[in-house]
């Protein structure tokens, strides 16, 4: 006698003090459900889940429908969810979820991915027999980031228990009792916290949606590409959501080990930062004349090699694991002259009792951890200060630095020469120095190593956007000019991770079913 | 002529009486809860409890004394008992009575039962509208402070308790214990999901017992008597007297004390007067609104839990609701149905839409749009409803409409286009 439990005669394995429904579920069997969320208490309300036990141990089933999601699984009790009995009670089920539910798929976001959609066309009657006046409730304003629309709610409570349990804040509530019930923010009290995305994500149909993908794009049109989100410390393991070469949304992909089923705001939508009309494509010589790319990787060559003096490279850590160790490489041929540097991580605050809270990382940066690992020093703000003082020849800031170090580069003198590679817009660019414009994380792939020191996999979307530089392969070209004999760097950061691999034995075996499934813990 | 069987309405049937606390000491009151307090422990209650057979007397009909041996004691957590005296289903109004009328025997009985439970607050959940019992019943737990009936160490028996009247703000919802307790706690009146049950997880999550007010003025009865005298009245499985309110088209409505299995049809007549002049009985609605309506010529059956449960019906909470000829049953229906479909908590699923629907339904019915095909239609409805929600609302609800067009569909036809 093991752990299991019989669906339909399907043996499914259980833990001790698990529900049918999730045991079901994790054993690939689909039982239809809404109100249940793995991450939330178990109201037990959408009756959608219920089941018959035809055998509750003894020989004898209970004479009632039992609701899944609160029945506990016992040692060979013998489930029923596909008899007479239960899909007529889905059928009702469904039918009441549609008496008054509009029926607007043709205009909503979520069709395609709604659940109701899906089980009333797996498990409902097909027919429907509702001839009266359906229910409207007025329209309400919950915040800039969501459109909330009432007469879709199937009213499973998911997005009130979220305020409730998850983010703690109880903005959003239930109001009115039987048919008129609602859900709804207090009055004059619009959304506030930054995970609101997340609401959207679990509400089961269109009530909640995104206002930024509002009549964006037909779900089922969209691709998607599994990654990790860029946008902190963190790394967030994500959907790409994209189609023909555009980015449509962000969507949180599960990770228990990191994000569990959640991402905040700011990552969800941070993507438009790259892809704004005001994107960096452009390359840039001092004084904001607009140059060609050859001309301006002459430029970058004849800048290095002209400096006697120092060489001090910024990488502001959202280069990949292996970007940054061709960096290291490239330097390396510079010789002594040439030095690395990330500016110094934000230390995280304080551990808050509400676990999303601390999802949100202080350091911005995605792999401030992977360029320690690598061994490139950190930099205080008043250190980079004193470098642009002491009169460093030239400084090659590769990524986004943030506003206030971004302004103390306006302190450099003109013996000094500065260049700059960024994928993000950038008030200076051009009007100090060389500017380059960089690839997006969404168009490469590599490894970011978060704020718990895991690994993890950025992956690219197949397509580029052209002109823009991809760092193994400038470092490499660079390379090959300076020194075309006997240069050891890489080409393209497959290459780099070989040899990074070959020089430390921590980065061997880094498939990437792991480092995209959890991430590997390597610190 | 059958005669009550006076239990819990003794006193209150004699001319005059008020129900003072010096009244009912002068009756013998109060002498139970000092002989119980005296010689007896929470167990030896509980046992005679127990072996008197006493049903709950709120609609469900469990033993009271298994709900109390239910409750664990759990270390650092304190027990409560929590009486409900929301009494919302229609029909009914025999806590009521017992409350204005006799408050100290239903409180001499909360007293014991708090003994039993080892619970040192209990509360009373009174239904909102019963101001009057609030005012009265606040009034006479002052008294019974001052008597030092209530309050710490209690005629130096060691004991404390402390009473608590609550108000319930208008929700039949709050009647059913769980979403009682939710309201107890200052939250929304929401059912739970059970288990836990509230013995293990009751209020503020600790130990609790729900009874109903006439469950609990049984109690000194039982322990003055003993649990044989109790099972005297009544049939086996069903010990004691039980309160049947009368109401609807007869000619002396009131409450009525009753050994159980006594005939329906003799509290109708007997009791309740039969029906006004020039009428004739048409169907009895036997136990609350909610339970399945019986026809004429079914209600020569006895009163309690079993006979009623054959008939395929339910004693429920025994508000015997008369009807005769004049009743419409369809309007009636629609009458019933706006009631359970505005007070559904809203939170599942076939509840909220389900008698919703039928309701708008039933609307349209009487304004004579439905095709004859839509009488069907309702009772599957109804039978969607029935075994599927989370608490008994759904139920009792749904089971009304499917009885009604079960004995009177052709009322209900004749209402189609
Ligand atoms: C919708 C609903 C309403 C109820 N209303 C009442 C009520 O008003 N008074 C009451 O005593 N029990 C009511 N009950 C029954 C209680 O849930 C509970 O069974 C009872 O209070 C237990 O007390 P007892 O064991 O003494 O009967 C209601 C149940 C439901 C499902
Ligand atoms: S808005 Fe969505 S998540 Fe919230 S109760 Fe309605 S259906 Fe559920
Ligand atoms: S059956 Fe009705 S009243 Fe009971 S929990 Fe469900 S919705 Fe609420
Ligand atoms: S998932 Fe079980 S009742 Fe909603």
């Amino acid at each position: 006698m093991g752990n299991y439990f019989f669906i339909d005669g399907k043996k499914i394995p259980f833990e001790p003090g698990e529900s049918i429904l999730k045991a079901a579920l994790r054993a690939g069997f689909d039982i239809p459900h809404y109100c249940y969320h793995p991450s939330l208490s178990t109201p037990a309300t959408c009756r959608m889940c219920l089941i018959d036990v035809v055998d509750s141990g003894n020989g004898k089933g209970l004479p009632t429908l039992q609701t899944s999601c609160t029945t506990l699984a016992k040692a060979d009790i013998k489930i029923s969810a596909q008899g007479e009995k239960v899909v007529r009670a889905r059928e009702g089920v469904l039918e009441f979820l549609l008496v008054n539910h509009p029926l607007d798929c043709v205009i909503c976001d979520q069709a395609g991915e709604c659940t109701l959609q899906d089980f009333a066309f797996e498990y409902g009657s097909g027919v429907s027999i509702v001839n009266h006046e359906k229910r409207v409730y007025g329209l309400r304003k919950i915040g800039s980031f969501l459109e909330l629309e009432r007469n879709r709610c199937i009213h499973c409570t998911r997005c009130v228990r979220f305020s409730q349990e998850i983010t703690g804040n109880s903005e959003l509530g239930t109001f009115g009792r039987g048919h008129q019930l609602t859900v709804d923010t207090f009055i004059d009290k619009p959304l506030s916290d930054q995970f609101q995305g997340n609401l959207a994500d679990i509400c089961p149909v269109g009530a909640i949606t995104l206002k930024d993908f509002r009549f964006k794009k037909r779900v089922w049109k969209l691709k998607s590409v599994p990654s990790i989100c860029d946008r902190c410390a963190t790394g967030c393991s994500i959907n790409l959501d994209h189609k023909d070469g555009t980015i449509y949304r962000i969507t949180p992909r599960e990770n228990q080990e990191v994000n569990r089923w959640w991402m905040c705001d700011h990552g969800r939508v941070g993507f438009h930062d790259y892809y704004a009309d005001d994107k960096l494509q452009k390359f840039y010589t001092k004084g904001s004349q607009k140059i060609d790319r050859s001309q301006a990787l002459t430029n970058m060559l004849t800048t290095i090699k002209a400096s006697a003096g120092s060489i001090c490279f910024i990488n502001t850590a959202s280069s990949t694991l292996e970007e940054a160790y061709s960096l290291k490489l490239f330097a390396k041929l510079l010789g002594d002259k040439a030095k690395i540097y990330y500016p110094k991580p934000v230390a995280q605050r304080k551990d808050s009792d509400i676990w999303i809270d601390n999802l949100i990382s202080d350091d911005k940066s995605p792999n401030s951890r992977g360029l320690k690992l690598l061994g490139f020093s950190s930099l205080e703000e008043e250190s980079f200060s004193k470098i642009i003082k002491d009169s460093t020849d030239t400084i090659i800031v590769v990524g986004q630095l943030n506003k206030s170090w971004q302004t103390l580069l306006s302190d450099i003198t003109d013996n000094q020469r500065l260049i700059q590679l960024t994928c993000l817009k950038n008030e200076l660019l051009g009007g100090m120095g060389l500017g380059l414009p960089l690839i997006p994380v969404f168009e490469k792939s590599g490894i970011y190593v978060n704020r718990q020191g895991r690994a993890q996999k950025v992956n690219r979307l197949n397509f580029s956007n052209g002109t823009s530089l991809e760092e193994c392969s400038l470092w490499k070209n660079l390379a090959d000019e300076l020194d075309p004999i006997d240069n050891d760097q890489p080409k393209d950061n497959a290459e780099a991770l070989i040899k990074l691999a070959e020089s430390d034995k921590r980065w061997q075996d880094l498939t990437d079913k792991k480092l995209l499934a959890k991430g590997i813990l390597i610190d | 002529m059958i005669k009550e069987t006076l239990v819990l309405l003794k006193n209150i049937r004699q001319a005059g009486y008020k129900g003072t606390i010096e009244e009912y000491q002068q009756t013998g009151g109060y002498s139970v809860w000092k002989k119980v307090l005296k010689d007896l422990t929470p167990d030896d209650v509980k046992k005679q409890v127990k072996d008197s057979g006493l049903r709950g007397r709120g609609g469900a009909g469990f033993p009271t004394g298994f709900k109390w041996g239910f409750m664990a004691d759990v270390k650092g957590k304190p027990n409560y008992l929590v009486c409900n005296a929301d009494e919302g289903e229609p029909g009914t109004f025999k806590d009521r009575e017992l409350m204005i009328k006799d408050p100290h025997l239903f409180l001499e009985g909360m007293l014991i039962s708090c003994f039993a439970v080892k619970c040192n607050t209990g509360y009373i959940y009174v239904r909102g509208e019963y101001y009057e019992a609030i005012k009265i019943l606040k009034r006479e737990i002052a008294q019974l402070n001052k008597a030092k009936f209530l309050g710490d160490n209690i005629l130096g028996s060691g004991y404390s308790l402390k009473l608590v009247v609550h108000s319930g703000a208008g929700a039949y919802i709050c009647g059913e214990e769980t979403a009682l307790l939710d309201s107890l706690e200052g939250k929304r009146g929401l059912p739970r999901v059970k288990p836990p049950f509230p013995a293990v997880s009751g209020f503020n999550a600790c130990p609790t017992s729900v009874n109903n007010v006439e469950t609990l003025a049984n109690v000194p009865f039982i322990m003055e008597k003993g649990a044989e005298a109790f099972k005297a009245n009544g049939t086996i499985n069903n010990a004691g007297t039980r309160l049947i309110s009368v109401s609807g088209l007869v000619k002396r409505p009131g409450v009525y004390e009753i050994k159980m299995g006594v005939n329906l049809k003799d509290i109708i007549y007997d009791f309740g007067g039969g029906t006004l002049p020039n009428r004739t009985l048409k169907a009895v609605i036997p136990g609350g609104s909610s339970s399945p309506v019986l026809l004429a010529d079914e209600i020569d059956i006895g009163c309690d839990f079993d006979c009623l449960q054959k008939a395929k019906s339910m004693l429920g909470s025994a508000g015997v609701v008369v009807l005769d000829d004049t009743v419409d049953m369809p309007r009636l229906l629609h009458r019933l149905i706006e009631f359970y479909a505005h007070e559904s908590c809203g939170q599942c699923t076939p509840c909220r839409e389900g008698l919703n629907w039928i309701r708008i339904l039933l609307r349209d019915l009487l304004a004579r749009r439905l095709e004859k095909s839509w009488v069907d239609q309702i009772y599957r409805i109804a039978g969607n409803i029935t075994g599927t929600t989370l608490c008994a609302l759904g139920d009792a609800g749904a089971i009304p409409v499917m009885s009604f067009i079960d004995k009177f569909r052709e009322e209900f036809l004749g209402y189609c286009k």
